[in-house]
């Protein structure tokens, strides 16, 4: 096991880059990941199975929809949301998983081609994160449930997270050199600064402001509150990103980010539309992690490009001083949450619509949606 | 069955008797995985190898022209890879051009028609094998080497599903333009398209997973003796040598990668 020594500064010996070992680590990942699915998967009924089927077709089927809509959205994990709600998190990867491939092997408009396999893992995983969500109850949670504390303090915790990176890329740069030694170092210590700022967020205010007991008032007010908050913040960050950034592009973002809030919180007062809160949550945490998993995908398969329209935002990225893996990261970031956000939306509203001779034919379909 | 839905059910399978077409579906797929394997792993400059070793391949089964039709599939990515990488490198340093305010690096452009390279060489390969190779024939395979036939159902009947379930979209999508809906104007419009016409989809096809269900059941799908397949897909001495000598072949480049890690 000579040949693997990690580089030190200035290694003249052979050795591992750590970006080649974190590649050698994601394959292994891969190859558990299926393994553990291939075994999960001889335990699921018939019902399960031709549930997943169909699961396949809806994804691929709305995923080429979007060409002919022209929409800059992928929506091709509608199905594999609904398999995780329906029949757990592990049918839900299988689902994910098998899109991919089954994509590849047809000539259907959307994806990548015969090459949309190499995104399996990323589909998998999304699989996995919706059935973990739907066992915490985001498609059953409603307003005035004591469980929505977890998510709040969820979310505050993602938002400390977004304002610690905002705040160390304003002082000290999130640059990252892949020859340096360094500042890889640097950047992997930076990473984890900022994910214990989020994680101690969640963790305190889980216990202080967010302690709440069923039949509590003020559920619904923090609720409305969160609503309108994380959607002015998201029409601010998407009107800097797209705008260049002037006075005038920060005045007209904080314009329609408080039109935004005011907009939300009427719309959240009425009956029990808050109650989409946590779904958001699902949604948005499973797009951050989509975009993690797909960033090292697409920065080592296909040239940090992924030959949509989203190319311009990756040069955009890339001339403000991120690297091939950053800009995919990045560019990630601005569609897979907002997308991942809109699938779970719509799995939502299709769980809450389905006849409850249907919803019952599946495992967790009582357990995890509400009437 | 198979005849409602031929068109995309046969996926890009074009019919033949070439020697590609005759060879087994697994060792066509272990030869996939060895150029996948050997495009990324081994040095930029076997790629022109791989690439002559598929041309010629392709010309032999007399699918030179149908493969040269199907690049159009990638084109979009294909230069948006070398463009962005050209232009765009975060680590270029070496300008060789400068065109206004943008530079052209020699990292940039060696590492964008590297990626390239390799992400054509391995969409050749995989078109070459779907070209030849039926779905049928690749589970059949694939289930008699032990893959459950669970799983193989679920893929087969996606595949039959699919062209189906567009067919049903088109005519959700015609039946609510007839009522006046427009799929064209802002992003905004077009988003809200979505909600009449996902909402049908989804829902009709949920209540058939019920319907599939209870006629799979019905005819033992859950039973738990053994099955006798019905399509036999052949084998020849031949397919055994070659998949011997593929599997060899990639456990070499894996090995020589590894070896030379450090370098």
């Amino acid at each position: 096991m000579d040949w693997l020594t990690i580089c030190p500064e200035g290694a003249t010996t052979p050795c591992v880059q750590p970006v080649q070992l974190a590649y050698l680590v994601a394959v292994l990942a891969v190859v558990v990941l299926v393994a553990a699915i291939g075994r999960r998967s001889r335990d699921f009924t018939t019902v399960t199975l031709s549930l997943i089927a169909v699961a396949i077709a809806i994804n691929i089927t709305i995923g080429s929809l979007t060409v002919v809509l022209r929409l800059p959205l992928y929506l091709d994990s509608i199905g594999t949301v609904l398999v995780g709600a329906l029949a757990g998190p592990w049918a839900g990867a299988l689902t994910g998983l098998l899109t991919d491939l089954v994509w590849s092997l047809l000539p259907v408009p959307g994806g990548a081609g015969p090459t949309t396999a190499f995104f399996a893992p990323v589909a998998a995983v999304i699989g996995l994160m919706a059935g973990f969500w739907a066992d915490r109850g985001v498609f059953q949670l409603r307003s005035d449930d004591a469980r929505i504390g977890g998510f709040l303090a969820l979310a505050l915790g993602i938002a400390a997270a977004a304002i610690a990176t905002l705040a160390v890329q304003n002082t000290v740069g999130l640059g990252f050199d892949p020859d340096d030694q360094g500042s890889q170092i640097r950047f992997v210590c930076l990473g984890i600064v900022i994910a214990l700022v989020g994680a101690a967020t969640v963790a305190v205010s889980r216990r202080t402001i967010f302690r709440l007991r069923g039949d509590d008032p003020r559920i619904r007010t923090y609720l409305i509150a969160a609503t309108a908050i994380s959607a002015a913040a998201l029409v601010f960050a998407l009107i800097r990103l797209l705008l260049v950034p002037t006075d005038l592009g920060l005045f007209v973002a904080a314009v329609g980010a408080v039109v935004v809030a005011v907009l939300a919180v009427s719309w959240a007062r009425r009956s029990d539309h808050a109650r989409l809160f946590p779904v958001w949550v699902g949604g948005f945490t499973t797009g951050l992690v989509a975009a993690l998993i797909a960033a090292p995908i697409v920065a080592g398969v296909f040239g940090g490009v992924t030959g949509g329209g989203t190319d311009a935002l990756i040069a955009l990225f890339r001339t403000l001083g991120l690297s091939v893996f950053g800009s995919a990261f990045a560019q990630g970031l601005t569609s897979d949450p907002l997308d991942k956000t809109i699938s779970f939306t719509i799995v939502f509203v299709v769980l809450t619509a389905m006849p409850i001779t249907v919803r019952t034919m599946f495992s967790r379909g009582e357990l995890t949606v509400a009437e | 069955m198979r005849g409602i839905a031929t068109d995309v059910a046969t996926g890009y399978y074009i019919a033949g008797s070439s020697r590609l077409h005759r060879r087994n579906p697994l060792t066509k797929l272990l030869g996939l995985l060895f150029v996948l394997v050997a495009a990324f792993l081994l040095p930029a400059l076997s790629l022109a190898v791989l690439a002559a070793l598929l041309a010629g391949v392709a010309i032999s089964a007399g699918l030179a022209g149908a493969l040269l039709g199907s690049l159009r599939i990638p084109s979009v990515l294909v230069v948006s890879i070398v463009v962005v990488n050209t232009l765009f490198f975060p680590g270029g340093r070496d300008v060789m051009l400068e065109v206004g305010p943008l530079s052209i690096t020699q990292q940039g452009l060696t590492f964008g028609l590297v990626s390239a390279g390799r992400l054509l060489v391995v969409f050749v390969a995989s078109v070459l094998f779907l070209f030849t190779t039926l779905a049928d024939d690749l589970l059949e395979t694939l289930v008699a080497r032990g893959v459950s036939h669970r799983i193989a159902f679920v893929v087969q009947s996606a595949v039959q599903l699919i062209p189906r379930m567009r067919h049903r979209a088109a005519g959700i999508l015609a039946a609510q333009q007839a009522r006046g809906l427009s799929v064209s104007g802002s992003l905004v419009r077009r988003l809200r398209v979505l909600v009449p016409l996902v909402g049908p989809v989804l829902l009709a096809s949920l209540v058939d997973v019920r319907e599939r269900t209870l006629a799979l059941e019905a005819r033992g799908f859950g039973a738990r003796p053994g099955r006798t397949a019905y399509r036999v897909v052949p084998d020849s001495g031949l397919d055994r040598v070659l998949r011997v000598t593929l599997i060899v072949a990639i456990l070499a480049v894996i090995v020589s990668a590894v070896a030379g890690l450090g370098r």
